[in-house]
This record gives structure tokens, C-alpha cells and sequence, in this order.
């Protein structure tokens, strides 16, 4: 990261300003540590007057130089004698300091992403604080006040949002603009649900509506000046993913190994249809009912086969019926105009409305798809939410969990293929496994690219519709543009999934040899678990107690 | 300004002021120019006679080297630019060759590095001394020797002094790892040749005397050997550079050493994790079979082929030609025959496989037919397919430097793990997956081994070991020769062994992958196999861009 040095500069002035370290030279205890990851934290929370939260240049120079002093004192602490727990730890909260780093020094959602100041971007990249959450009216009494002090605070936060975005990407204008119409729908309904339920917020919603439409409007107006590229660089990219993500390669690396993986993927389902050229294809769901028939046998039978082949007992603290309920599981129909869960999940009453690439592939089989949701995602937020943890067990931030979370849950996907949960089903559900990971490795590739500025976000968008399997992924479609906007808004999200799933056989592999014969997955799987949702290359510290997989952080 | 425009700029200085003080002479665009150049080239890897006496010494070398150079100079005169792709392969393949040669007089200078270099026996891996032709007639001879074979053996026993003489004054260089290769070859060498002053004692026995006084000298180089080993270099290794070096210019490879081992060590990581799963999925099955004797292992083996050969006919994979023929892998015609000549009691060996096994076989007495779908349908079919082949001289000839690992031994590999996928192992037990998998992994023992060696960051002893620690099941053991013979295959070669074995893979799988998505629907397995074995033995990413038009990964050996 070139702006690294700059950086240096700035912390060796604040050092020679400040005269009290002697007292800190001596850190060298765990509490140090903790003491120093709750000032972090405090550190990261934004500062909101009057729901208004400050992006503005000054708070942020501010945070930064804060920021600057915290990595300082972090670099005093000596961690000799600690526990190998305690070291990791101490990584992680650097690896999560180095993340707003990069925030300041690269990313600066807050100047160059227009889409930072939409609610409807929410969970496709950083976006500002102070969301109207309110999606059930009427509203209790006592909430009523901060929601009006939401809504009126909006039109002050678009007002800053105009000077903020002093360095504007093209395609995150290009981007932001994609979802305005969802913005406004949003915000349409807030007025008239407070027109019918809250008379007194009806004035501040209707302002708050025509702030968005107007913040619209001036994207629209001045998005020919927005020009700056949306990718960070390769040489950013390597620099996020060896401090932040803790990922040992940089992006030329990472791209030859994704692309050996497609070469597999695509091989091997070639072979595989090879084989099964006589039996019939599979079908797609063909009624809502068989569709959620289908669905909960996958999640029984998955839960089933973990503890029976003794790799793992999936708890009873789960929570099967609130995740059937959830956002993920029963569909009652697929729309095209799917856009985010603030708007409605895009389902339909009519079947199957029209599908998108993984509504192609979980109709036809919802095994995988299903096993990477619960299995994957939904068993880990339960992990994490009783992880009581000072450190390992706060939320993590920068999105540097991601490859953890994405590269466990899509591992699960081809791995229980492998250990035999397709057996008893037709081998054309194998297909179904090849083709979704083939479709990550193609989406991973789009990301690399955005970021090298090899690609734009349109041509990302054309791309995965190209090299989707089956030209299964609507062209230009909601899909396409959720994901390659996560992309480039969430560095490397779609390559930190395929070398996620990557890190997990690396993982194996290492304590196999550690191990040798007395291996099991069950013992794995307990001591994995028990790690924490923290980045793998910790996470494979933590399991074989050997510090040599961050070697090519302690080199430099 | 950087330092490439500033050579650059010089370069165009250099052509200018060249071009108008010399006249360059003209372009040959002519094919059968570099057919000639090919035959020079050849010729050119004679062993240079003094006295009969294959020289390896400084002068020696010098003037094999500018003679070289002047083959070089030859060949950069041809333009290729409007011939066939096919044509221009060809160029390719004789310009590589050039240049690995050219990497022997430059960087690897085996003969004054590697004291192997100075061995009498061929079918070790890499460099060494030309006597093949003087070797011949120790191979195949029968008592008493005809007039001739005297004067053959005579004339080679009468060169081992003056051949070690030589190789004592030109080994400035050794590396020990080298020198380990050597000492353990060298016994062996020397039993060799008591072997035959044995065979010879009663009908030649002058003949013998001699034959026995090579054995000696060789012991006595041997210990030569042992003396010297204390000044030499640690290591041997090619070094990251050279290494990445070689791959891409003679195997055409589009990876470096850092790209070459990521892909090894992915494939490792892989490898395990499904062999776990393989091993977790099948633990309530009963064990394999385990054939101890040569008439279950010959039957398995018999019975194997056939099926696979019917699988990649009956699966559409491959065309089976008229000559497909696996009694000539099996050595029988069928099974009747098979177990009269095995039944018998003289043959129904228990001994004939120990239990303490090298891994090779270890999975071979348990699930036969990938190991040897790979020597079977990888190596012999490819090797007959050659002989049939209507190809080029160039294309025809045996690729020297180990040009072809990559192909060679990519597509045999290949097939292991693949045809599992396409379901050849389907009507077998199941549990024989693992075997394939064990398989993959021992690949991987030995490619991580040779990154290492060739990065100079372990020598020979810690390769040996780290082969056996990553081998799954304790199955590959530090001292055991298959571990040293493959080790050997490593070093001894700029560009590695298995490392080529495991990247080759994953190369057949690119093509395969990159053919698939340029044909579309039109793409079928048959038809990429077929077409893939159509263009002889040359490494792949010529067979690439001769398949598939794509120029990318040559346009950088056009610059």
C-alpha cells in the first residue's frame, strides 16, 4: 500500500509529540491487550449527533490519528510468554486495526462510495450508521421519538454525504444509482405507513423521501465527474489481503490458484456428466410444495448425516424452525425485481417466477445449497453468538471473518459429497455440486479483476453471466449485481470464498500430517469449532498449535 | 526512464550500427532448414572421442559449446513467420532443445559437477556421460563371445581408468546430494560388472580379469568420491530462478518455481482431505483384498486392463484403436493361458511380494487399475501411438532434456484420478478409491520434496524425510530405494520430476478446461482426448496452440 509510508510519517510525528511512553514500554500482559481492543472498539463506533452520524474529513482525520496511536501502543506490547490463544489474539486485533487502516488509506467508503449513504446497500459493503430500522408499524410509543429523529436526520446526512464525496468511483456511483429506485420504494413506504400509523412522523418521512430523491437526482447530475476506478489495485489488494485477511498471496497467486480450481471443477463435472449420460436430468421443483418438501428433507437428512458418519452433532440450540423461517429457507417464489430484504425478498406468488442462478440449481437440488446455509452459516452465528470471548468473541469487522464464514460454508458444499451425502441420490446431483462451485470460481475471478481494474463493474456483470454453468445467471440480473457489487465494496469477498474453502483442505492436510493415523473429522470438526470465527490462517494456528502459518507475516 | 527502455534503446542502437557495418546474411524461410539444424543438433550431442575416449574435459566442452552457438545463431536466422503452426511448433521444439543444451555448458555443467555424471549404467535420471553405444554389448551377450564382442568389451574395459582419470580433473564443482546419488549408484555399478567377470571366468578368463579390474576402479572412484565429499557444495538444487527458467523454456511451462508449487501444495491439501473423507465413508466396508502372490497380483492386473480398456471405449472417453492390445502390457493372451503358465507351483509364489512393500505396489496388491492405467493406457499406448503417429522427423524423434515430463507424465497422472470421476472404479470396491487417492498423495510426497531440493532449502537426507512424514499411512519409508531412486529423479533434472508430474496434471486439466469452454456444445471427451494424443509427445502448451489457435502463452517466446 503506497500510502503506507505516509502512514509511518504521521505515526513517527505523533511518537515524537508524545512524551509519556516510557510508562507503556512495558506492556506485556494479556489485560494490555484487552484494554487496548476496547479502546479499538470505541474508536470504531461513529460519532452521531442528533442521529446524524460525522463521515466528514476532519472526524475522520481525527479517528484516524487516534487510530495511529492505538497501532503504536499495540507495537509496544510484547507478547513473549504468552499463550498461543493470547498471540493469536493479539493478531487478530492488529489484522482488525490494519482493516480501518485500509479504510482511511484505500477504501474511503465514505468519500468514494455513494452507496455508503444507502440503507438499500446494507450487507453488500460498508455503509454508514443510523439506519431507519423500523419495518413493523406502528411503531411503539416510546420508539417514536428516535424515529422521528431518524427520518428528520436524513437529509442532513445526504446533505454531508454531497461533501464527503470528495472521491467518487464511477462504478460506485454506477452502482448506487442501480439501487436508488430501491432507496425510494423504501422510503415511499415508510411515508405512507407513517401517513397511516404515525400522522406526526408523515412530515419527516415525506422529507426524508425527497432527500433520497434528490441525492438521486445530484448523483445523477454529477456522476460524470465521479471518475475515480472503483478497484483498489493489485498492489492494495495484496496489502488487504496479507494484513487485514491474513491470506498468504498475492493477487497474481491467487488468481492462477482459482483458476487450477475452475480447470478441476469444470473437468471433473464434465466427466461426471460423462458418466451419467443415460440417466434422466433433473427437475426442478415444479410447485411451491414440492419445493419446501424438498427443502426440509435436505436440512433433516444433512443434520442427520453429519452425526451418523461421526463428523459432527449439529446442537440442539440450532434453531431448525427459525431458520426455516428465515430469510433463506422457505421461498414461496423467485422474481427477477429481487433486490434486498428491505424491499422484500423479491419472491413472488407465482411459480417458480423467473430464477436466477441458484434458484436453477437448489430447485433441482437443495442439498448443497441448503447445507451451506445452515451447516455453513447458520450452525457458525450460532457458535460465535455463545462464543463469550473478550476478543475472539466480539463481532468481527472489515469483513475479515469473510473468508472464514464463505470459504467453511462453500467447502461443505463438494467436501459432504465427498464423504457421502449424494450416495442415495441420483449421481446427477453431483452435477448440481460442480456446477455452484464452478459458479464461485467464476465470480471469484470477476472480483480479481474488478480490483485490478482489469474489469469494469458492467463487464464483471457480463462476465459471471458468461462463465455462469448453464447460462444459468440472468444476464445483468439481481444476482449478478448484488455479487459483483460485494465485490468491489467488500475486498476480495467472492476470491476469499474459493480460498477459503482452500484454506479448510490446507488445514486438513496440516493436521493429518501432525496427526497421521490417529486423525478423525470429529476431532477436527470439535477443535474447529472451537477456534473461534476468526481468519484461517489463525484458525490454523489455534488447531496445530504452530505459529509457522503466519511465517510470511513475521518475515517482514 | 527504466532500465528495459534504456536496453531497449540500446538494442535498436546496436541493430543500427550492426546493420550498417555488417550485411546480415539472409533469412532462410525454408522448413527443411530446420530439419537440417535438428539432424546438426543431434549430432552435435555425440560423445566428443579423444582416443576413444568420451571427453568431458574444459576444452572439450568449449568447443562443443561454440559450435553450438553457431547452431543457435543458425536457427535465429530462420523465419518462421508464414509457415503452419505445426511447422513453427516444430521450430519450437528444436530451439528448446538448443537451449537446454545450451543451460548444460552454461549452468549445470554436470561434468564438473555431478560425479554421476560418470556412470556406466543408463536409465538413471538426468545427465550423464555418452557411452550407450560402448554399453550395448554388455547387455545382451551369450558365452562364449564372438571375435567382435572381445574386441567390444576390451575396448570399453580398456577406457575406465582414463575415464575416471578424466572425471577426477573435471568434477571442480560437486554438490554432495550429487556425490550421495553416486557413492549408492556406484556399488552397485561395480556388482554389475562382477556379475560379469563371473559370467566370463571360464570361457574368457583374461577377459574376466579386466571386467573384475573395472568393478574395482569404479570402488575405487567410489571411495574417490567418499574422500572429496567434505569440500563439496551442499546443495544442488537448480535454484528458484534457473529452475523457472528451465520450466518455461524448455517445457513451455506457463509456471514458475512460486506458481509451480502453489499448485503442488493445493493439490496436496486436496488430496488428503478427500482421502479422509474417502477413509471416513468407507470405514464400516470390509478390507481389500490383498494379492501377496504372482498369479492373484497377474490376474488382477490382466483383469484390470481389460476393463479399463472397455471402459474408455464403451464410455466414450477415447477411440480404441485396432492395435490396442493390454497381453502386450500383461504379457498374456488371456486368462487361460495366464493361470497355465502361472498355476504352476514353480511360479504360485508366497514370496513373490513382500510385505514391507514400496507404496507403488502397496496399492497395487489392493486396487491394481489406476497405477496401472497410468503405465498402461499413459505410457505404453502413448509410446505405441508414437511408432504410429504420421508425424515429423522433428516430432518423431525422441524428446531429449526431459522435454516431455510434463506431457508424459501429466496425461498418465491424469488418468488416475480421472477415470475414477468418469466411473471406472464404480463396479469395484469401493475402498480402492482410496488407494487412488494414496496414490495422488504419494505423487505429492515426492513433488513437495523436489520443490524444496530445487529451491535449495533442504538437501537430499530432508527430502527423503519429508517424503515419508507426508505420506499418508507411514507408507513411504526414508531408506527405501523407491525414495531414493525418485529423489534422484528430482535433482538430478533442472526442472525437477514429480513436481512436472503433478503440474502436468494440472495442465491436461487446463487444456481440457479451455477446449471445453472455446467448443462449447460441440466439445465432447473423445473427440478432446483423441485430437490431444493426435500431435506426438511434445510439451502441452505447443499441443495448446496448435489445438486450440490460442497465442497467449507463446507470444513471450516470440519476443
Amino acid at each position: 500500500m503506497r500510502i503506507k509510508v505516509k502512514s509511518l510519517f504521521l505515526i513517527i510525528i505523533i511518537a515524537s509529540c508524545k512524551t509519556d511512553y516510557s510508562n507503556q514500554m512495558i506492556m506485556n500482559k494479556y489485560e494490555d491487550l484487552v484494554t487496548l481492543f476496547k479502546d479499538f472498539r470505541s474508536l470504531q463506533e461513529p460519532l452521531i449527533m442528533n442521529e446524524v452520524p460525522d463521515y466528514s474529513y476532519q472526524t475522520m482525520l481525527n479517528q484516524k490519528k487516534h487510530l495511529d496511536t492505538l497501532q503504536l501502543k499495540l507495537g509496544l506490547i510484547d507478547t513473549v510468554g504468552w499463550s498461543n490463544t493470547e498471540r493469536i489474539e493479539y493478531h487478530l486485533v492488529k489484522a482488525e486495526m490494519h482493516g480501518l487502516e485500509f479504510y482511511h488509506e484505500v477504501l474511503r467508503p465514505w468519500s468514494r462510495d455513494p452507496g455508503f449513504y444507502l440503507q438499500t446497500q446494507d450487507g453488500a459493503g460498508p455503509t454508514r450508521e443510523g439506519y431507519f430500522y423500523y419495518d413493523q408499524f406502528p411503531i411503539s410509543d416510546d420508539d417514536i421519538p428516535v424515529a422521528k429523529a431518524k427520518l428528520e436526520a436524513l437529509p442532513l446526512i445526504l446533505e454531508q454525504a454531497r461533501v464527503n464525496l470528495n472521491n467518487a468511483s464511477g462504478d460506485l456511483a454506477f452502482s448506487a444509482l442501480h439501487y436508488l429506485p430501491y432507496e425510494i420504494e423504501l422510503y415511499e413506504r415508510i411515508k405512507e405507513m407513517c401517513k397511516k400509523h404515525h400522522q406526526e412522523l408523515f412530515l419527516p418521512a415525506k422529507n426524508a423521501l425527497s432527500a433520497v430523491v434528490e441525492y438521486g437526482a445530484w448523483l445523477e447530475k454529477n456522476k460524470i465527474n465521479m471518475v475515480l476506478p472503483a478497484g483498489v489495485g493489485k498492489e492494495n489488494y495484496n496489502w488487504w489481503m496479507k494484513n487485514v485477511q491474513l491470506v498468504p498471496y498475492s493477487w497474481e497467486e491467487l488468481y492462477d490458484i482459482i483458476m487450477r480450481e475452475d480447470d478441476r471443477l469444470l473437468t471433473t463435472v464434465k466427466l461426471e456428466r460423462n458418466k451419467n449420460r443415460n440417466l434422466p436430468e433433473l427437475s426442478p421443483a415444479s410447485t411451491r410444495e414440492e419445493h419446501s418438501k424438498r427443502k426440509v428433507e435436505a436440512l433433516k437428512f444433512v443434520m442427520s448425516f453429519t452425526e451418523s458418519e461421526s463428523l459432527f452433532v449439529v446442537p440442539d440450540w440450532i434453531g431448525f424452525d427459525e431458520y426455516l423461517y428465515g430469510a433463506n429457507a422457505l421461498a414461496t417464489g423467485w422474481n427477477d425485481t429481487f433486490a434486498n430484504s428491505y424491499v422484500g425478498s423479491g419472491e413472488t406468488n407465482e411459480w417458480p417466477g423467473v430464477r436466477d442462478f441458484f434458484h436453477q440449481t437448489a430447485d433441482r437440488d437443495p442439498l448443497p445449497e441448503q447445507t451451506h446455509e445452515f451447516i455453513g452459516h447458520h450452525l457458525d452465528h450460532g457458535y460465535h453468538k455463545r462464543d463469550k470471548r473478550i476478543i475472539i468473541g466480539s463481532n468481527r469487522h472489515y469483513a475479515i471473518e469473510m473468508i472464514r464464514l464463505e470459504g467453511w460454508a462453500f467447502w461443505l458444499e463438494e467436501m459432504m459429497m465427498h464423504a457421502g451425502y449424494l450416495d442415495n441420490k441420483s449421481p446427477r446431483s453431483r452435477e448440481i455440486v460442480y456446477w455452484q462451485a464452478a459458479f464461485r470460481t467464476c465470480r471469484a475471478i470477476a472480483d480479481l479483476k474488478m480490483h485490478s481494474n482489469e474489469f469494469s463493474l458492467q463487464e464483471a456483470i457480463d462476465y459471471v453471466a458468461e462463465c455462469a454453468p448453464n447460462g444459468w445467471n440472468i444476464p445483468n440480473g439481481p444476482h449478478a449485481w448484488y455479487e459483483m457489487q460485494t465485490n468491489l465494496r467488500y475486498v476480495g469477498w467472492h476470491m476469499g470464498m474459493v480460498i477459503g474453502k482452500l484454506a479448510m483442505n490446507q488445514l486438513i492436510a496440516e493436521r493429518v500430517r501432525q496427526q497421521g493415523n490417529d486423525f478423525t473429522y470429529k476431532a477436527f470438526f470439535n477443535d474447529f469449532f472451537s477456534a473461534g470465527i476468526i481468519p484461517m490462517s489463525l484458525v490454523e494456528w489455534q488447531l496445530t498449535g504452530d505459529d509457522k502459518s503466519l511465517e510470511f507475516i513475521f518475515k517482514n | 526512464m527504466d532500465l528495459s527502455k534504456i536496453i531497449l534503446k540500446l538494442g535498436f542502437a546496436i541493430l543500427f550500427f550492426y546493420s550498417c557495418s555488417e550485411k546480415i546474411p539472409v533469412a532462410s524461410n525454408k522448413y527443411s532448414d530446420l530439419v537440417i539444424i535438428f539432424e546438426d543438433l543431434r549430432d552435435l550431442q555425440e560423445p566428443i572421442l579423444k582416443n576413444g575416449i568420451p571427453d568431458y574435459s574444459k576444452n572439450a566442452m568449449d568447443t562443443q559449446y561454440s559450435q553450438l552457438k553457431k547452431l543457435k545463431s543458425r536457427l535465429s536466422r530462420i523465419d518462421s513467420s508464414g509457415w503452419s503452426v505445426s511447422d513453427r511448433v516444430d521450430y519450437h521444439l528444436v530451439k528448446a532443445e538448443l537451449d537446454a543444451f545450451e543451460f548444460h555448458h552454461t549452468k549445470l555443467k554436470p561434468w564438473s559437477r555431478d560425479p554421476g555424471f560418470y556412470s556406466f549404467r543408463s536409465g538413471d535420471a538426468g545427465a550423464s556421460m555418452n557411452v550407450r553405444d560402448m554399453m550395448q554389448p554388455l547387455y545382451d551377450f551369450s558365452i562364449p563371445l564372438s571375435n567382435e564382442q572381445i574386441k567390444q568389451f576390451k575396448a570399453l574395459f580398456n577406457i575406465v581408468p582414463d575415464i575416471f582419470n578424466q572425471a577426477k580433473l573435471n568434477l571442480t564443482n560437486s554438490s554432495y546430494d550429487l556425490a550421495e546419488f553416486a557413492i549408492r549408484n556406484s556399488k552397485r555399478e561395480a556388482e554389475m560388472f562382477s556379475r560379469i567377470a563371473e559370467d566370463l571366468e571360464h570361457e574368457h578368463p583374461q577377459l574376466s580379469n579386466s571386467a573384475q579390474l573395472v568393478s574395482k576402479e569404479i570402488l575405487d572412484f567410489r571411495d574417490w568420491i567418499i574422500q572429496s565429499r567434505h569440500s563439496m557444495k551442499k546443495f544442488a538444487g537448480s535454484g528458484k530462478a534457473d529452475y523457472s527458467w528451465w520450466m518455461h523454456n524448455v517445457q513451455f511451462s506457463p509456471w514458475g518455481w512460486e506458481e509451480s508449487n502453489d499448485i503442488i501444495q493445493r493439490e496436496y491439501d486436496r488430496i488428503i482431505t478427500f482421502l479422509k473423507f474417502e477413509e471416513n465413508r468407507n470405514k464400516n466396508l470390509p478390507l481389500l483384498d490383498v494379492a501377496m502372490n504372482r498369479i492373484d497380483y497377474e490376474t488382477s492386473l490382466f483383469n484390470a486392463l481389460n476393463h479399463v480398456v472397455n471402459f474408455l471405449r464403451d464410455s466414450e472417453i477415447m477411440t480404441i484403436d485396432d492395435w490396442v492390445n493390454p497381453s502386450d502390457y500383461s504379457g498374456f493372451k488371456n486368462l487361460k493361458e495366464l493361470q497355465e503358465i502361472l498355476g504352476s507351483e514353480k511360479h504360485s509364489n508366497d514370496e513373490f511380494l513382500s510385505k514391507n512393500t514400496s507404496i507403488d505396489t502397496k496399492v497395487r496388491q489392493r486396487e491394481i487399475l489406476p497405477g496401472e492405467s497410468h503405465e498402461y493406457i499413459g505410457h505404453m499406448l502413448d509410446e505405441q501411438r508414437q511408432e504410429r503417429l504420421p508425424l515429423s522427423p522433428i516430432r518423431k524423434a525422441e524428446r531429449r532434456f526431459n522435454m516431455g515430463s510434463m506431457r508424459l507424465e501429466g496425461w498418465a497422472v491424469a488418468l488416475e484420478e480421472l477415470l475414477m470421476q468418469g466411473g471406472v472404479l464404480d463396479e469395484r470396491p469401493q475402498k480402492g478409491r482410496e488407494m487412488e487417492y494414496l496414490m495422488n498423495a504419494s505423487h505429492m510426497s515426492l513433488a513437495i520434496p523436489d520443490m524444496k531440493m530445487h529451491a535449495n532449502e533442504i538437501n537430499l537426507e530432508d527430502a527423503r524425510k519429508l517424503c515419508a512424514e507426508i505420506m499418508p499411512r507411514g507408507w513411504s519409508r526414508p531408506e527405501e530405494n523407491m525414495v531414493w531412486f525418485e529423489m534422484q529423479s528430482n535433482l538430478r533434472n533442472p526442472g525437477g520430476f514429480h513436481s512436472n508430474v503433478v503440474t502436468g496434471k494440472a495442465y491436461f486439466i487446463k487444456l481440457f478446461r479451455e477446449r471445453a469452454t472455446q467448443l462449447g456444445n460441440q466439445f465432447t471427451i473423445k473427440g478432446f482426448i483423441d485430437d490431444f494424443l493426435s500431435y506426438g509427445i511434445i510439451p502441452m502448451p505447443l499441443i495448446r496452440w496448435e489445438m486450440t489457435g490460442y497465442v497467449d502463452e507463446m507470444e513471450v517466446h516470440w519476443n
